[in-house]
């Protein structure tokens, strides 16, 4: 089996940089042949000298408004970063299929084009030392924030409007938007994160010992109770465990 | 007052190409003995060329987080928490391993209703210029929340005084030979997607009692390169058009200039040092300025009566405080 590879994205620290290397291992391990790809047009002019089984990529990867899988005829798994919306319009291509993280979501839609798959995590001990109380990733402005008094927040997101810490309660501190691995880094620092069950960040937050929530826990005990309850099911999302779903599901 | 500030082990650090930064940071450093660590070769050649007293650490690396493992104030003339482009600042900072002194690179005028100087809120120590900047950061909500603000004034001018034979020197090669004629330094902002037009028509124009020293911002050059060449070489044999290379210094060319001509800019606010007539080009209106819509109706205004001296030397009260030692 020849799987591509393919990240058409120069950003740095992006989902897709932070996971290729996770996929490249688990498929090499399990005796799967791969291809990096990370320049699209050279991709379409040389793929025909001997053309994959499959194409794993984090956007749409699309030529001319088409999406190359039914350009190519080659089946591609798109591993979503985020919610669905964006890429929508991906699941009216033939060959193409999704991956998201949001396991209720999934049931809306034809097994056969989307698939749940979280975002991996490492099962690395760390020991990093705790800074932030509450953080969130959202762009205060746009979406609603935790609201809470007797702690302090610290939102990381592209926040905007016109004198927006005029009514910003004073425990609630904003700071630009984070790529994907600082995010991790931030949450590795942080006792707990303002998010729910379906964000692409749940299980990463608790493999960073972070613990997400939208009520705030008060007593650190029950905090770290509950941190070790989610613990438990952090063997079932691991990098290993979601690519071997990718794999799965062309077999 | 800036000398109330205690710098322990401090580092001023300017990622990028920014060149205009260095005229902000380097007062800073002189007066503190402190390095600058800067990331682009062009930002690092300036620094070495036009500010020979301070040490340049030329990182040449995306990331320099080893670079600052040494230091523990780090100081920006920008936001410095978690920047954008230096993630790696924030394991220092929220670990408490280092503190951030944040300054301004000019007085702002522009963006006033988008959030951009909210980021300062979270400083350790933050520099401003005068009242200007006090006012503004009260009028955004973000002053009541900064726990330490000091007022510099005009320090990169009194910088530029301390050491004026040497920036006199440095400045003179770019400068028009001696000439009868009244110089206008033209500063045009910058425009994204396409360069700004219309050059021509203000500098073939110009009245044979004029020449024009034009200082282009520096996203110019990045973004523009052909577009700058070309302007370069068509202007390359003008005797009263001078189109000024890529250089980081101001104040001596504001010593050269009997009037500024320019847009809602930063740079506009420093020419108020000199108490001379300011035109804007364009809609902006600012009591301190004449504002012209065209460059007919601007060489028209250069000729008339200068009326508005003393609204620029109040102005230039609110918003430098005066004093700053050097």
């Amino acid at each position: 089996m020849l799987v591509d590879l393919v990240i058409a994205d120069p950003r740095p620290y992006t989902f897709a940089k932070y996971a290729m290397p996770r996929v490249l291992s688990y498929l090499s391990r399990v005796g799967i042949e791969c291809r990096l790809i990370d320049t699209l047009h050279d991709y379409l002019r040389t793929v025909a000298a001997r053309r994959p089984d499959w194409i794993l990529s984090f956007s749409a990867l699309s030529a001319h408004e088409k999406p190359v899988c039914d350009v190519l005829k080659i089946p591609q798994f798109y591993w979503l970063e985020g919610p669905l919306a964006p890429a929508a319009h991906f699941l009216n291509s033939q060959f193409g299929r999704v991956g998201l993280s949001d396991r209720n979501a999934c049931q809306k839609y034809n097994p056969q084009k989307v698939s749940y798959v979280s975002h991996g995590v490492d099962l690395e001990p760390h020991a990093t030392e705790k800074v932030f109380t509450l953080v969130g990733f959202v762009n205060v402005g746009e979406n609603g924030f935790p609201q809470i008094d007797n702690i302090r927040i610290d939102l990381f997101g592209d926040h905007v409007g016109n004198n927006l810490l005029l009514n910003l309660p004073m425990n609630v501190h904003l700071h630009p938007p984070l790529p994907y691995q600082e995010k991790l880094a931030v949450l590795k620092m942080s006792h707990m994160v303002w998010l729910d069950p379906s964000d692409p960040l749940y299980w990463p937050a608790v493999a960073c010992g972070c613990l997400p929530v939208t009520q705030p826990f008060d007593h650190p005990q029950e905090r770290v109770k509950e941190l070790a309850r989610l613990a438990h099911f952090l063997p079932e999302h691991t990098w290993d465990k979601q690519i071997q779903r990718i794999i799965e599901s062309f077999t | 007052m800036i000398d109330a500030v205690t710098v322990s082990k401090g580092i001023a650090i300017l990622p990028g190409p920014r060149t205009s930064f260095l005229d902000h940071l380097m007062p800073l450093c002189d007066l503190w003995s402190i390095p600058l660590l800067c990331t682009d070769e062009w930002v690092a050649i300036c620094a070495q060329t036009f500010y020979p007293s301070v040490k340049i650490i030329s990182s040449g690396h995306a990331t320099f987080q080893h670079d600052l493992e040494p230091y523990h104030t780090f100081v920006t003339v920008e936001p410095c928490r978690l920047h954008p482009q230096a993630l790696q600042f924030g394991e220092f900072l929220y670990r408490g391993l280092a503190q951030t002194i944040a300054g301004f690179h000019g007085n702002p005028s522009k963006f006033r209703e988008e959030y951009w100087i909210e980021r300062y809120a979270d400083e350790d120590t933050v520099l401003v210029y005068g009242q200007y900047l006090i006012d503004y950061l009260q009028e955004k909500g973000v002053f009541p929340r900064l726990k330490n603000v000091v007022t510099i004034g005009n320090l990169r001018q009194a910088y530029y005084e301390k050491h004026r034979p040497f920036f006199e020197r440095m400045i003179k090669p770019h400068l028009f030979a001696q000439s009868s004629r009244k110089t206008i330094l033209w500063a045009p902002t910058w425009t994204y997607p396409h360069p700004p037009s219309g050059y021509e028509e203000v500098l073939d124009d110009l009245p044979s009692d004029f020449q024009v020293l034009v200082k282009l911002h520096p996203f110019m050059y990045r973004m523009y390169p052909e577009f700058v060449a070309s302007l370069k070489e068509h202007y390359a044999e003008s005797a009263h058009v001078r189109i000024l290379e890529e250089i980081p210094l101001i104040y001596p060319l504001f010593q050269q200039a009997d009037f500024y001509v320019g847009d809602a800019s930063s740079v506009a606010f420093d020419f108020l040092a000199y108490d001379r007539p300011l035109f804007i080009l364009g809609k902006e209106k600012f009591p301190w300025a004449t504002t012209v819509s065209t460059p007919q109706d601007l060489f028209k205004a250069l000729q008339q009566k200068d009326t508005l001296s003393e609204m620029r030397q109040n102005t230039y009260r609110y918003v430098f405080k005066e004093g700053a030692p050097c």
